[in-house]
């Protein structure tokens, strides 16, 4: 634990019962990065996001957080950061300047200082405009960024943002993603969660890849990759799949492994050069034909698919 | 501070809800006002509209006893101050005067006293005719004219009956005793005359409950217990769904992120709590106001008045966040706790407040519930006790206070 680190986490469990969400993770997030964490739906990230922003206290470990303890100092914890919940909390009822004004109020601001940030963050935002209509009635897109904004009035040194693109249109998605870049220029660490796998290729300096609570890998993009040592991906579409074809698939030498998901068949393999001749050839003796091909690089879906025998949408 | 932004912006909240509003003042108002206007105007008294009444009064008094005129005795109990809200009486000097102001319409109701009326009440066998012309339109006016020249002719008859009865059994009885009798008869009816309290006979006397006649019209007193009791039984529906604010904070994820910021939990509940009492409060007050100004409802002493006001106010306030607390969305609190608040409500008096002769038992059942207690307070106040009032005042606010921990730690359990 350096000066130059915004969030050290150590040993952090949660407990519910006989469940274990959060199962002794540890990682560190550095000053100005922007670390992203990966993992499905239920891996534990938006746990871990409630522990680390006071909302949920851990069963056991601890984690400081801009120098300050979870557990023993959560309110200076508070303070020093700004989240971006998963699902927008706003008032809908009122206006994105009202939403702003109450907000910031929380954060301890007030007077002058609080009208200039109002102002500051409708534009950052790009909300100016409508900044007296009531949020219930933005679009998705408007009212995602709101709920950024509202992280964002005590100008924090430390954001923390739970899946802040689930659900939303890709422009408005290309918005909040350009716009955490712009954050991060400006000097503002970012924990990102998300189970885009892309967006966190996209954005991060480092990932950790988490499932079932569990921290099963973390690095830097390429690093990540590295586990693999290079394995492509080819996707296939298949017109019928039978089970000893994908068997005997799992057979060969150069192939990794095989999964499936919504009628799409991938491999992971050492050199895709290699193996296609003979995925193509027992195919035909199996009387399949392969309607659609597809070969990837190495990627995080490829890790994640290496580490835990699923893809990061299951 | 941070407790009065939170206060704000719910009260803003609320007071933007058609539902909170309805609650907080259209339906009890409506609850009391519809009896009150089916039945009163905005003007203290009964309301039933005012009869005129002429009078034609053409009595010529009698050579035996000229200090006598019925027909200015009965003229006189129709004026009686008694009947000034249902009698206009005026006097016209003819037959013809007072059948022409019935049928060009500018009198309801005519009373013509012939010239023989006191003649024939003194005559032993006289007969005599009262005539009564009225709008055949018109019912209840007439019937009031109708009831008071009866009972004046009722009174008169039994009198010269008793004389004629007198006069035929007692052996000898010659004609300056039965004038005598007569003229004492004659000193009684004068008296009866100048006040309807009276009975035929005038040791027999009736005298209305001061307190109802002179302080509170009929209808006020039926309209007050029914107004409390809807007062009483709203204030614990907004109450709920007040509180209900938490619940929709939860589900929107706005209470999540409110205990994401440098705000203590405590204060973010107290500034909730706090906006729950002051939407109570500006309802019970805004309530109160209003059954005194339109419905002319008198409250009591203000002291009693405002200690069982805050004790109402903290009851329903503890009791609304207790219910929501055990809640897991506002679907289910919008069921759950308006079953809860009407049963309780049931069961602490609010809907009986003007039945009277309720079994004693039900007494007992009323301070088993929040409301009971505020409804024993209020009506104490408004006989006009003090300590009898503030003592329930006192433990209507203990038990909201006790409900508002109980919902605290419930819904601080919540987040752990």
């Amino acid at each position: 634990m350096t000066e130059q680190t915004a969030i050290h986490l150590q040993n952090l469990h949660k407990r519910y019962g006989e469940l274990t969400a959060v199962h002794g993770i540890e990682f560190t997030v550095r000053r100005g990065e922007i670390f992203s964490l990966l993992g499905p739906n239920g891996a534990g990230k938006t746990t871990t996001i409630a522990m680390l922003s006071c909302l949920l206290a851990p069963t056991s470990g601890d984690a400081l957080v801009m120098g300050q303890s979870i557990v023993h100092a959560p309110h200076a914890v508070k303070q020093a950061i700004g989240v971006v919940p998963q699902e927008v909390a706003i008032y809908d009822d009122l206006s994105a300047h009202q939403n702003l004004v109450f907000w910031g109020h929380m954060y301890g601001l007030n007077g002058r200082h609080l009208a200039r940030r109002v102002d500051e963050v409708l534009d950052l935002v790009a909300l100016t405009n409508r900044q007296h209509d009531r949020a219930g009635h933005y679009s998705g897109g408007m009212q995602r960024r709101l709920n950024i904004g509202i992280a964002l009035l005590h100008e924090p040194q430390l954001v923390i943002m739970d899946e802040p693109t689930v659900g939303i249109d890709p422009q408005s998605r290309r918005k909040i993603l350009d716009g955490v870049k712009e954050l991060n220029r400006r000097g503002v660490t970012v924990l990102y969660t998300t189970h885009y796998m892309e967006e966190a290729q996209e954005l991060s300096h480092r990932i950790a890849i988490m499932d079932h609570g569990k921290l099963i890998a973390q690095g830097t993009n390429n690093e990540l990759i590295q586990i693999i040592g290079g394995l492509h991906r080819i996707n296939l579409t298949l017109s019928q799949k039978p089970a000893s074809l994908l068997e005997m698939w799992r057979m060969l030498a150069s192939v990794h492994s095989v999964s499936e998901e919504d009628g799409t068949v991938s491999l992971l393999v050492k050199n895709s050069a290699q193996v296609l001749p003979t995925v193509f050839e027992s195919a035909t003796r199996a009387d399949v034909r392969v309607t659609s091909m597809d070969i990837q690089e190495p990627d995080l879906e490829a890790v994640f698919m290496h580490l835990t025998g699923k893809a990061l949408r299951d | 501070m941070k407790i009065l932004y939170i206060t704000l912006k719910d009260l803003r909240r609320a007071l933007r809800s058609p539902l909170v509003l309805a609650f907080m003042l259209v339906l009890p108002s409506l609850q009391a006002g519809l009896p009150y206007l089916a039945f009163h105007g905005f003007s203290q008294g009964l309301n039933v509209q005012v009869t005129r009444l002429v009078v034609a009064n053409l009595d010529q008094p009698v050579a035996e006893y000229p200090d006598f005129q019925a027909g200015i005795l009965l003229t006189t109990m129709l004026q009686d101050d008694g009947l000034r809200n249902l009698l206009e009486v005026s006097n016209v000097d003819s037959e013809f005067a007072a059948r022409l102001a019935v049928d060009e319409r500018t009198a309801d109701v005519a009373v013509i006293i012939p010239a023989d009326f006191s003649a024939a009440l003194f005559r032993t066998g006289g007969r005599v005719t009262v005539t009564i012309i009225h709008d055949p339109a018109l019912t209840l006016g007439p019937a009031i004219v109708r009831d008071v020249v009866n009972n004046f002719m009722d009174g008169f008859a039994g009198a010269l009956m008793a004389a004629d009865v007198a006069s035929a059994y007692i052996p000898g009885m010659d004609e300056a005793t039965r004038l005598g009798v007569m003229q004492s008869y004659g000193d009684w009816a004068q008296t009866i005359g100048k006040s309807l309290s009276h009975s035929v006979h005038p040791g027999i006397r009736y005298e209305a409950s001061p307190r109802v006649e002179e302080s509170q019209p009929v209808m006020v007193t039926l309209i007050g217990p029914i107004m409390l009791g809807m007062l009483v039984f709203f204030a614990f529906f907004v109450g709920a769904i007040s509180a209900q604010s938490i619940l929709r904070e939860d589900e929107q994820g706005t209470l999540a992120r409110l205990y994401k910021t440098p705000t203590s939990r405590f204060t973010i509940l107290s500034g909730k709590f706090l906006a729950v009492t002051v939407i109570l409060a500006l309802q019970v007050g805004l309530l109160l106001a209003i059954g005194s100004a339109f419905f002319g409802i008198s409250w009591g002493n203000w002291i009693p008045v405002v200690f069982n006001g805050l004790g109402l106010v903290i009851a329903a306030a503890g009791f609304g966040v207790m219910l929501i607390a055990f809640m897991r969305n506002t679907r289910q609190a919008f069921l759950i706790t308006g079953g809860v608040v009407i049963l309780t409500g049931m069961a602490g008096g609010t809907m009986t407040t003007s039945f009277a002769n309720l079994p004693s038992a039900f007494e007992i059942v009323n301070l088993l519930t929040p409301q009971g207690w505020v409804l024993r307070g209020f009506f104490a106040a408004m006989r006009g006790g003090m300590l009898e009032a503030l003592v329930p005042a006192l433990v209507s606010a203990l038990i909201g206070l006790t409900c508002l921990a109980v919902g605290i730690y419930k819904l601080n359990r919540r987040f752990n």
